[in-house]
């Protein structure tokens, strides 16, 4: 009985040590692994925008690996409706060891459902970040937290007069006045906008392209602008007192359709 | 029981000695909050489970020593060794613990550690219960030594 006693009390004091010595250790390593979270970097290419950032993490200091790091942002509209996601994995970063990682955040337009709204009206994304790593293969943690995203609209207060029709011997002059504000600061509208006047047959009647660019909102109190009247020949044989104009402005993020209707006074 | 040896110096002398260790854990209360004092933030919501954990064991630590040399010792210890089982599991929340710091909620797993602690504790319960049993077997055997201290 004496030698068990004395065996059982030294195996407790054995594992009292072993888990001293591993909190003393966890909590020493946790306090040496510095994070440093670089300025994000924003790139946009042809159909899509991507947010770039950048972190350093240093576990030089560190007596444990870092494993199965992942980073993941979700984006959601004020709703609460996910708009995308997007992770990062980094399988392990040695103890005494430094490593350079980029979280990637990518949109493209087209893939968000309802991307229409958010061409014209200015919100705020909630980016909800998460971080899942296990430290030293003992202690798994998630940290989460919430940040907004404001977007600029590209096409905001987008605005078409009513048409207005003037008559020469064979043709009608269609013209009416587009405006609208880009305060997209990552968006530069360099594409085309397609205007077809439809009678009320669905017929098409006129069409005509203009080119666009508005650059995007740098951050001063003046949004760019863009605001032109435009006209458009019409086939007077096939006109009729009411129909439709119809706007499509297509850049390479976006494609985007309007529909105005007209209604004349008098036909020639 | 012996209570011829329960004399009121014998007494006197127990409950100091039982007064001195039970200070000594809150002087170990008071070093660990000094040494958390940098995390205060992070564990500033668990702070009374710890204290009142602290004052557990303080209470336990005076009862103990109080009744050193007597069966009720093994059971106190036995009472002590479930109490922890059971604070940590049900303060730790089966070790999952979240904390919120300002606009960052951080979830820590720490099954690990209560698995490790609630071993150290299982051990320490078999060893009370065979404590025990030895101090029966030599009681009932009159092998049980009077030593300095009074027994009862």
């Amino acid at each position: 009985m004496k030698h068990v006693l004395r065996a059982l009390r030294w195996a407790t004091i054995i594992l009292w040590i072993l888990l001293v010595f591993l909190v003393i250790t966890l909590v020493y390593s946790s306090f040496n692994i510095g994070i440093d979270v670089g300025e994000p970097q924003f790139f946009v290419e042809d159909d899509r925008i991507t947010w770039a950032i950048p972190a350093r993490i240093n576990n030089n200091g560190g007596l444990y690996g870092i494993h199965d790091l992942n980073i993941t942002t979700i984006i959601e509209d004020a709703d609460g409706a996910i708009l995308l996601k997007s992770s990062s994995f980094v399988p392990l970063i040695p103890k005494q060891e430094t490593r350079q990682i980029w979280h990637n955040i990518s949109i493209s337009l087209e893939k968000i459902p309802n991307y229409q709204v958010y061409l014209t009206n200015d919100t705020d994304f909630i980016m909800k970040h998460s971080i899942r790593l296990n430290f030293g293969k003992v202690v798994p943690c998630f940290f989460i937290f919430n940040s907004t995203m404001p977007w600029g609209a590209p096409l905001y207060n987008l605005h078409v007069g009513e048409p207005d029709c003037q008559f020469n011997a064979t043709h009608c002059i269609v013209s009416f006045n587009v405006s609208f504000e880009n305060h997209s600061p990552y968006i530069n509208l360099n594409g085309t906008l397609k205007v077809e006047v439809l009678n009320q047959n669905e017929e098409k009647i006129g069409m005509n392209s203009f080119p666009i660019n508005v650059p995007p909102y740098q951050g001063n109190d003046n949004y760019p602008a863009y605001n032109e009247t435009l006209t458009i020949p019409v086939d007077i044989s096939k006109l009729t007192r009411s129909g439709k104009v119809r706007l499509t402005f297509q850049t390479s993020m976006f494609s985007y359709e309007t529909e105005v209707p007209y209604e004349l006074e008098e036909i020639f | 029981m012996n209570l011829k040896k329960f004399s009121k110096r014998n007494l006197s002398i127990r409950i100091l000695k039982a007064g001195v260790k039970a200070v000594l854990v809150y002087v170990a209360y008071f070093i660990f909050t000094l040494l958390t004092q940098q995390v205060y933030e992070l564990i500033g919501e668990y702070s009374p489970f710890i204290e009142g954990f602290f004052i557990a064991i303080a209470v336990f630590v005076f009862l103990i020593e109080l009744s050193s040399g007597t069966i009720f010792k093994y059971m106190l210890e036995f009472a002590r060794s479930l109490f922890v089982i059971f604070y940590l599991i049900v303060t730790l929340k089966s070790g999952i613990i979240d904390v919120n710091i300002q606009n960052i909620t951080l979830m820590l797993n720490l099954q690990f550690f209560l698995l490790m602690l609630i071993s150290i504790n299982l051990i320490e319960i078999a060893r009370t219960v065979l404590s025990a049993i030895d101090f029966l077997h030599k009681k009932a055997e009159g092998e049980l030594q009077p030593s300095a201290g009074a027994r009862i």
